[in-house]
């Protein structure tokens, strides 16, 4: 109580103390992503409004999800007279103007009350990547929210219901989408409890395809997810299935303020999404948001509040702002991967980032590319001596803390190395030979983060935490390079959520450790020669920067530019 | 001087008392609950004991009280240690179905209970006893669930 109330007259009497860091541009852009256009802005084609299966659609299809799912809101049942044997396929967004064939992307909202229509909610999103060349459509699944369980297997159907909807359209001469869909080419995209769907959409599209079944033909390419403030583990509460992504390139976004989501589950998913031990198949990439909340994604939530409020120094962004940064990043990842606008690749790498993101907006970002050789990723054993990579070997030096261990949110595990003295490093010694052939990696990369603290140990609550790294090649060992160069490695944001009597009477600490991609090309250490893998037979992260500090490094690897 | 003591003093003794409670926000409330036999609008097809079953009538659970706000995260309904993975909700409460009567049974004599996320079973105050109900009343979903 005593901690409570302190906190509670830090932050009435506080200023903001949060030192926005600079957005750092980390190396020279390729060439031919000089010009790229910023994401934010309108794209070149005209649209038109698109609506499907509302009262007035003569075709208005329906489709029975009652063996998914059969106990709705009673709202839902009489009031809405809708039933699970029948629930409307009913979307809503924009077509580009022209020939087509263009990708087609889904969007999904979560869980509200059903009295409450939230599938208005993406409008600024979907109009906004049709000008960018894309069919999107927001689709309903208000008829299962509400006080409900159960129900996510059923969210993930209709979202495969619709694309069986598409796919028909894009065949039949007589419909305007004929021959104007790139079937090849599908992203969908959940916010909350859609955003679990979608991945669940994306197990249930080969697990559950029958061609012989009209109601589970599916088997579509979906090439790309994107999940908006997720939660895990709905579509199987017993724990039975943990739906692990694979050939498919996911992007997860989520903050600090997360009001409803505040565990940030979601990072469980995106953790267990192209395994480690599995060649890569896919990309993913990750946003932590500072400051943003669960509801402001959607237009509609927006105008309420989360279900809990959340307290802390740093203030809750406003709603353009979330959703500008949203729009930013869904926009440039689906322009990627389902564009093939490969230079966007570099904003969910965090080499990139365009003026239109709110200046004031502190976000993490990590990066993980299809192909990738580990060096160390901490899963296969509890030796924090031995490396991932066969006969590799680590060893801390002069640190105050040094071991591995699971690190939350998500489900990875990861080295924490904490320094007060000077002098002390963490180093990987990697076994001769292994690298012969891996010449194709041009660039080191790694996940790191600086440890939350509740009170100032090792880090220094709100500044940026920074170290050296250097290569040991062929015996010799090269300059260091400052990771602050690369990324900026924020302060954890120190949040806590409030109980529904208010912030003044009980709250809980739900701050988190964040990591950051660091992607650092191998030139970089000796710009005067080409460094290949094969002769590197080390990597050494020295703690010289700054006089403490408390970090969580982990997925160190080679990989490529 | 006095009258600005006296109320940091009675802040102080709301603090405590309620810091010692739960998040009201996600606490569950079961005021009462009952059991009876509902026609389904429309029958369901369900697997009983391996078997795909025709369903046209189910036994109705409904639980009085106050739950959760609707959102993101799921509050999981437990009996006993078993979780009631499919309900929904109804103007006085939540709800689910059991289709097979050997199921209630199975469930007989054992605590409601709740959690939020990872958190700890929480106990409702009140065990499960369908036998109870019996004769178990006949009547529409929209009879049972409307109101």
């Amino acid at each position: 109580m005593q901690k409570t109330a302190l906190f509670v007259l830090a932050v009435l009497f506080s200023c903001i103390i949060r030192i926005a860091v600079p957005v750092v541009e980390s190396r020279t852009l390729p060439e031919e992503c000089e010009d790229l256009d910023d994401p934010a802005l309108s794209g070149q084609y005209e649209i038109s409004f698109f609506e499907y299966g509302h009262k007035e659609d003569q075709d208005a299809r329906t489709t029975d999800i009652s063996p998914y799912f059969n106990s709705p809101q009673s709202y839902v049942r009489f009031v809405r007279r809708i039933h699970m044997d029948s629930v409307p396929l009913h979307g809503v967004g924009y077509i580009p103007k022209g020939k087509g064939p263009f990708p087609l992307v889904l969007i999904v909202h979560g869980n509200h009350s059903p009295r409450e229509l939230s599938y208005p909610g993406y409008d600024y999103l979907t109009s906004h990547l049709a000008t960018h060349g894309m069919i999107a459509v927001s689709i309903e699944e208000d008829f299962l929210n509400g006080s409900v369980s159960g129900e996510m297997d059923a969210r993930a159907i209709v979202l495969l219901r619709h694309l069986q909807l598409f796919r028909e359209w894009n065949q039949d001469q007589s419909h305007q989408l004929y021959g104007r869909v790139n079937m090849a080419s599908i992203g969908l995209a959940g916010h909350s409890r859609g955003g679990e769907a979608v991945g669940a959409a994306w197990f249930f599209n080969t697990h559950k395809h029958d061609p012989y079944d009209e109601l589970h033909d599916f088997n579509f390419t979906l090439r790309s997810l994107f999940a908006i403030a997720p939660v895990d583990g709905q579509i199987s509460p017993k724990g039975s299935v943990h739906i692990t992504l694979e050939d498919v390139d996911y992007f997860i976004m989520h903050g600090s303020h997360d009001g409803d989501v505040d565990d940030f589950q979601g990072m469980q998913m995106y953790d267990r999404a192209l395994p480690v031990n599995r060649p890569g198949s896919g990309e993913k990439g990750m946003l932590f948001v500072q400051g943003a909340n669960h509801s402001q994604w959607n237009e509609v939530w927006a105008q309420g509040d989360d279900p809990r409020a959340v307290q802390s120094d740093i203030a809750l962004i406003t709603a353009a702002d979330q959703q500008q940064v949203g729009l930013n990043f869904i926009t440039a990842w689906f322009a990627w991967t389902l564009q093939e606008h490969s230079c966007y690749r570099l904003m969910a790498s965090g080499e990139l980032l365009f003026n239109s993101f709110p200046q004031a907006v502190v976000a993490n970002r990590q990066y993980q590319a299809g192909e990738r050789l580990f060096i160390d990723h901490y899963e296969e054993d509890s030796n924090k001596n031995s490396a991932s990579l066969t006969d590799g070997i680590n060893n801390g030096v002069g640190l105050a803390e040094w071991f591995d261990d699971e690190l939350i949110p998500g489900k990875t595990h990861a080295v924490f190395t904490a320094w007060d003295t000077e002098g002390a490093y963490y180093r990987v010694d990697l076994p001769p030979e292994v690298l012969d052939g891996a010449d194709e990696f041009d660039m080191l990369a790694f996940r790191v983060g600086q440890i939350y603290e509740p009170e100032d140990v090792f880090n220094v609550y709100g500044q940026a935490q920074d170290f050296l790294v250097r290569l040991v090649v062929d015996g010799t060992e090269t300059e260091a390079l400052p990771i602050l160069q690369y990324r900026p490695l924020v302060s954890p944001a120190r949040v806590r959520v409030c109980s529904a009597a208010g912030c003044l009477f009980r709250s809980s600490d739900v701050s988190k450790t964040i990591q950051d991609t660091v992607r650092i090309p191998l030139e970089d250490f000796n710009p005067s020669q080409q460094i290949r893998p094969a002769e590197i037979e080390a990597v050494i992260f020295e703690f010289a920067q700054s006089p403490s500090g408390f970090i969580a490094i982990d997925e160190i690897q080679f990989t490529k530019q | 001087m006095r009258l600005p003591i006296f109320t940091f003093i009675a802040v102080c003794v709301m603090i405590s008392v309620t810091a010692a409670g739960e998040d009201v926000s996600e606490q569950a409330v079961l005021t009462s609950y009952d059991v009876s036999l509902v026609n389904l609008d429309k029958e369901i097809s369900r697997v009983i004991h391996g078997k795909p079953s025709s369903i046209t009538q189910a036994y109705l659970v409904r639980l009085h009280g106050r739950f959760p706000a609707m959102g993101a995260r799921l509050m999981q309904l437990y009996i006993g240690n078993e979780l009631i993975e499919e309900y929904g909700g109804m103007p006085s409460g939540i709800y689910f179905m059991v289709y097979d009567p050997e199921y209630l049974q199975a469930l007989s004599g054992k605590p409601f209970g709740y959690c939020m996320g990872k958190g700890p079973i929480r106990f409702l105050g009140k065990v499960f006893s369908p036998e109870t109900f019996q004769p178990f009343a006949v009547q529409s979903e929209f009879s049972a669930l409307s109101k």
